[in-house]
């Protein structure tokens, strides 16, 4: 793995540059993998990236087509490009509790926090795998500092059920990583400042108390756990000629708002993973009950707020609108990580990204059906470009377990999982939800009204909220109904079924629209 | 026999040391029943494993060994507290029968409180430097400035000094603090990190030549010291940074004289391997922690005077005891009632005293987040001087022995001085030369000389408060933007604000809520509902009644003020502010001092207890547990006694038990 990594985020970050850019660069570098246990093959590496608040499902759910050959939701569409990069999946059930403050845990360990007994996935790897790097694992929340709930911008628990909080400030985890202590004297003096801190404790017999002695172990764990980290930094660095290629660089990450903020902590998570400091990263780009006011793009309440979309009037545009952008984050990292060519094939080919949200519906806080992508190959252990729908639900659990043994780890079970799941690493040919057999088309129609059959989806384009049937010729029949028509059937509730649908319409430019509708039949 | 003849005088001691009431007063005179049973007789229609009501299932509790074995001692404390507050049985079940309440608080009292029928402490949990205290400690230990000043740059950002920027900031724990004990053992400490900032802060020291001088005597760290000279600089320094304890000072003199000289083999530099050693006494455990010599005692024993000196220093000041303390800490006077008291009053009357407003009351009411939460940032200016605003106000309570109930309200309060320069706004100013005298220390680190007007701090401002919407902290700029969103205010958000943090009420989040569409087509008819009438319609069922009652009100009451703290009468959508509402004891209010006045009538007991809990919580570094009831009746009643001052607050935390002894187990 090259250790010339760093002036890619540089370049990204300080000129804004593309791909096009940055990639010339990359091949100059000859990144010849010098692993820290050079083996003949590169780790993979777990990064889980949390979106909080949930989705709009509708907005969220790929309705249609089959496992290789489907249109994306209008949440997902900025993914297009990358479609054969990622897994969609659907109909997985989390158990555990979807309250504001827990959903995050919950997600990473199928358990809640009242239980007192979290040990997220990501830990249970980093357990495993992560002694091999300087970090163990890393955390990042670019959600803000919220003292007064401390347990919301937690996704990870350790071992001992102990929730670790993550770095706020890129700059800071970036120091953390590669900065002054990771300098070699600096770290030659701190082994050896800390090799006088136990040989002088160890001299005093004192007078403390059982419980105190306890804590003075801890003390001594966490010097074992700074020196590991130091030898693992040595060993990393070997002949990679790091410490020069730092020195020519000044890398002030530019953090203003939010989206610059979440954009650095990717370029780090990528060069993290890259220069293999660690291989283990979880991440939040929102917490489950963000304050968060999305300004940066127009969105001028919080994101909590807008997630409540059912109870909130007007504020699912703007809901979407967050959503439909931290896609856009995901679509950053997976073009970020594909750009970097590691052995025969990419880091991104090495990876394993699990990005979600702890809840489906923004304003019930369901925790069935999780909105869930894979993306990564996971070292050739996953089959990208799908969209795989469980036929009957299955335990989120179930997918923590199948990422954990990818990862190398050796899992029993983790809450609720009964075995890993099928169709992950290979095609699962599960029998579509809605096949079109045919008979989707306008039944009958005279001057004003109209009954036509189809599956029902809401518009992938759109700003507005409206909705389509998709009839077998593959047009769309447009329905453009006032809310109270909409409410009094319960017509949302079809969306993603085959119905018969029957109301009033208008041509509109050649097109027949919808704009009230007095039936409306589920089949 | 002989056992109890020994044991009668210990039983008296104890009971001489805690000054508790016991047995409880009504116990004598009633015919008490067994918990168990008042328990299964009377909750048990709605707390039984179905029902279920509000969540609580009391089926755990009808064992009779469930109390005398202190189990399930967070149910019992929920009992207990509904009980003894007469919020349960719901009133249309009727009240117990005193015999019925006194089984289950003296059974509380028994099992809980006391421990095998005595008072106790509980262990004490070791404690550790935090972030901030590690801060200071390093700045006073070494003579040295750490904090980030107020800048004249604006920079977008609350800068953090490179303390805070190397180390992470701590997590508060269940005690609603970042000195919780229990919460930074549940965590290995962050060596590297701290280690570090130790390295920084030594830097920083070696290139001062007047830090060394006041530290150790000489006007820079010598290149080529002879051994008694490095052993009496490691010396000087070890008596420093293990906060003036000579003993372990000594014990650690020839240790850290040897990895000296190990090191001086190589470096050749007496300087180097001075800094080197010095390195290591600060990321050692004994500065670290603040360790207690153990007697390994299941019973409460006085802390030693040097003991007492830190605890009480970093109560206080968050850092380490200067001379003073630590000489009447060897001398052992330090121990004395009247000693204590009048270095309680020197330490209050010190600029140090600040740290107390800033991590008890920033903690607390949340105020530190407008530095340390991004999402609260206006701009640098806006945010420091409504900071202040609020840190002020709590430091003049303390400073000028005030009632701390005038947080609800008062007529005084701290205005940013660009609003006072503005002749219009006619405020009148108290005393402003012995403002500028009391506060000359803090404020030096708060001058500011920018010509950018965005940029220029002003340090608020003491003045008369001149009509009746302003008046104590619950009204401030600060808590008034931290309860509101950046764009709208919330009345159930500051509501609960209030009585979860003001008055102490632990809050159960709400069950599956009615949405506001549905809350607004039940009032179609009314073509603008008013927020008030949406809020009422939002939480119309009975299961939200009970807590939205009071919630609400103290929420609508400031709805005058914008999210901002400034204060309006109508909306941005021009509808009109209607700042009224009816608390849950029926009696009406139309303006926020109306409230307000309420707000303390109906609550002051629980404000109060409240406040005596947090402050006890803060100085201890641990919740308040059941057992830490024989301390603070007492000290409620006596601060009740002297007018809710808050001076008294802190001198009795400082004077009891939990204070100044320990315990192991």
């Amino acid at each position: 793995m090259s250790r010339n990594s760093y002036l890619i985020p540089r370049r990204l970050l300080l000129k804004g540059a593309g791909f096009s850019m940055a990639l010339p660069l990359l091949d100059i570098m000859s990144p010849a993998i010098t692993h820290a246990k050079p083996t003949n093959k590169a780790p993979v590496r777990l990064c889980v990236l949390y979106k909080g608040c949930g989705v709009n499902p509708h907005s969220w759910d790929v309705v249609g087509g089959t496992e290789t050959n489907f249109e994306l939701s209008r949440i997902l569409k900025p993914l297009a490009p990358v479609q054969d990069d990622i897994l969609v999946l659907g109909n997985l059930d989390n158990q555990g509790s979807s309250d504001h403050m827990d959903a995050p845990g919950t997600f990473m360990s199928s358990t809640r926090h009242k239980d007192n007994n979290r040990y997220s996935f990501d830990q249970r790897v980093a357990d495993q795998i992560g002694n091999d790097t300087p970090i163990k694992s890393m955390q990042l929340t670019a959600d803000n500092v919220w003292k007064q709930h401390p347990w919301l911008n937690v996704l990870s628990y350790d071992k001992n059920h102990q929730p670790l909080h993550g770095h706020h400030d890129p700059q800071v985890a970036f120091d953390m990583m590669f900065r002054d202590s990771s300098r070699a004297g600096r770290q030659k003096q701190l082994l050896s400042v800390l090799d006088g801190v136990k040989e002088a404790s160890s001299s005093l017999s004192r007078k403390v108390s059982s419980r105190d002695k306890l804590v003075l172990e801890q003390y001594f764990d966490s010097i074992r756990d700074v020196e590991n980290s130091i030898q693992q930094a040595r060993q990393n660095r070997r002949d990679a000629g790091l410490d020069q290629k730092l020195s020519e660089i000044d890398p002030s990450l530019k953090v203003g708002n939010l989206g610059e903020r979440i954009k650095a902590m990717l370029d780090l998570i990528t060069l993290a993973f890259w220069t293999d400091s660690t291989r283990v990263v979880s991440c939040m780009l929102a917490n489950t009950n963000s304050r968060v006011h999305y300004d940066f793009m127009g969105v001028n309440a919080e994101f909590h707020y807008v997630s409540h979309h059912v109870r909130n009037k007007r504020v699912l545009p703007q809901y979407d609108k967050i959503n439909i952008w931290h896609t856009t984050q995901l679509r950053y990292l997976i073009d970020k990580m594909k750009a970097i060519r590691e052995g025969n094939g990419t880091l991104f080919d090495n990876s394993l990204i699990l990005w979600g949200s702890g809840i489906k519906h923004g304003d019930y806080h369901s925790l069935t059906d999780l909105p869930l992508v894979l993306a990564g190959g996971g070292g050739g252990k996953v089959n990208l470009g799908r969209h795989v729908r469980y036929p009957k639900a299955e335990p989120y659990a179930n997918l923590l377990l199948t990422l954990m043994t990818i990862m190398g780890a050796q899992p029993k079970r983790i809450g609720d999982s009964t075995g890993t799941l099928p169709g992950i690493g290979e095609k699962a040919h599960f029998k579509p939800a809605n096949p079109d057999d045919g008979s989707w088309k306008i039944i009958s129609s005279d001057d004003s009204t109209l009954t036509a059959k189809g599956l029902l989806r809401i518009s992938i384009e759109s700003e507005l909220e409206y909705y389509q049937l998709r009839l077998s010729d593959k047009s769309d029949l447009e329905i453009r109904i006032p809310y109270m028509n909409n409410h009094k059937l319960r017509f949302d509730r079809c969306v993603g079924k085959v119905v018969t649908v029957t109301g009033q319409y208008k041509t509109v430019a050649g097109k027949k629209t919808l704009v009230t509708l007095t039936k409306v039949e589920l089949n | 026999m002989k056992i109890s003849r020994f044991k009668a005088p210990t039983i008296v001691a104890i009971f001489l040391v805690f000054a508790v009431e016991w047995p409880p007063p009504q116990a004598s005179s009633m015919k008490v029943t067994d918990a168990a049973g008042v328990i299964a007789a009377r909750c048990m229609s709605c707390h039984d494993r179905d029902t279920r009501e509000g969540g609580v299932d009391l089926t755990p509790l009808l064992q009779k060994r469930s109390a005398s074995e202190g189990k399930n001692p967070r149910l019992w404390i929920k009992v207990e507290r509904m009980v003894s507050r007469g919020e349960m049985p719901p009133r249309d079940e009727g009240p117990l029968a005193p015999g019925e309440k006194a089984a289950i608080t003296q059974t509380f009292h028994e099992s809980f409180v006391l421990r095998q029928g005595k008072p106790h402490i509980g262990p004490t949990p070791l404690r550790r430097l935090t972030r901030y205290e590690l801060q200071n400690t390093l700045e006073d230990v070494l003579s040295i400035t750490l904090k980030s000043p107020y800048r004249d740059t604006i920079t977008g950002r609350i800068d953090l000094s490179k303390i805070e920027s190397t180390v992470p900031s701590d997590i508060p724990g269940p005690s609603g603090f970042d000195n919780d004990a229990h919460r930074m053992q549940s965590l290995n400490p962050p060596l590297k990190e701290i280690a570090d900032a130790v390295h920084y802060a030594l830097a920083t020291f070696n290139n001062d030549s007047a830090a060394i001088q006041t530290l150790l005597g000489r006007v820079d760290i010598p290149t080529n010291a002879t051994e008694p000279e490095a052993r009496q600089l490691i010396s000087k320094f070890l008596l420093s940074a293990y906060r003036g304890n000579q003993p372990r000072a000594h014990h650690y003199a020839n240790v850290f004289y040897d990895l000296y000289y190990q090191h001086l083999r190589d470096s050749k530099n007496t300087r180097e391997s001075l800094l080197h050693v010095f390195e290591m006494i600060l990321v050692s455990p004994d500065f670290l922690y603040r360790f207690e010599e153990s007697k390994n005692l299941d019973t409460p024993y006085p802390v030693t005077g040097l003991e007492l000196a830190t605890r009480l220093s970093y109560f206080l000041w968050s850092t380490t005891p200067d001379a003073e303390l630590l000489r009447l800490a060897r001398d052992g006077s330090l121990l004395r009632d009247d000693v204590l008291k009048s270095q309680v009053t020197r330490m209050l009357n010190s600029p140090k005293r600040l740290s107390l407003s800033e991590r008890f009351a920033g903690q607390w009411l949340g105020f530190d987040d407008l530095l340390s939460n991004r999402e609260y940032f206006i701009d640098e200016r806006w945010n420091r001087e409504s900071y202040d605003e609020a840190l002020f106000f709590f430091d003049e309570l303390i400073k000028s022995d005030r009632s701390f109930l005038e947080m609800v309200q008062s007529d005084w309060i701290y205005k940013r001085s660009s609003a006072l320069k503005a002749q219009q706004h006619g405020y009148v100013p108290i005393d402003p030369e012995s403002v500028k005298n009391v506060y000359a220390d803090v404020l030096s680190s708060r001058q500011s000389t920018s010509q950018d007007s965005r940029a220029r701090y002003d340090p608020p401002v003491l003045v008369k408060t001149k009509n009746d919407r302003e008046g104590g902290l619950i009204t401030s700029a600060a808590i008034m933007r931290l309860t509101a969103s950046k764009t709208r205010t919330s009345p159930i958000r500051r509501g609960v604000w209030v009585l979860s943090t003001v008055i102490g009420r632990a809050l159960e989040p709400p069950p599956n809520v009615p949405s506001l569409d549905e809350a607004r087509e039940a009032l179609d008819v009314k073509r603008n509902p008013s927020v008030a009438e949406l809020i009422k319609q939002h939480v119309s069922r009975s299961e939200c009644i009970s807590c939205h009652k009071a919630i609400d009100p103290l929420g609508l009451g400031l709805e005058n003020f914008a999210p901002n703290g400034g204060w309006r009468t109508h909306y941005p959508d021009q509808a009109p502010v209607v700042s009224a509402g009816m608390m849950p004891d029926g009696k009406t209010f139309s303006t926020p001092r109306e409230m307000k006045v309420l707000l303390l009538e109906t609550y002051k007991e629980e404000i109060t207890n409240n406040f005596v809990e947090k402050m006890l919580a803060y100085a201890l570094g641990r919740k308040v547990e059941p057992f830490d009831r024989v301390s603070l009746e007492p000290i409620v009643r006596k601060v009740k006694e002297d007018g809710y001052k808050i001076d008294t607050v802190i001198e009795q935390i400082v004077l009891s038990t939990q204070f100044r002894y320990r315990q192991d187990r």
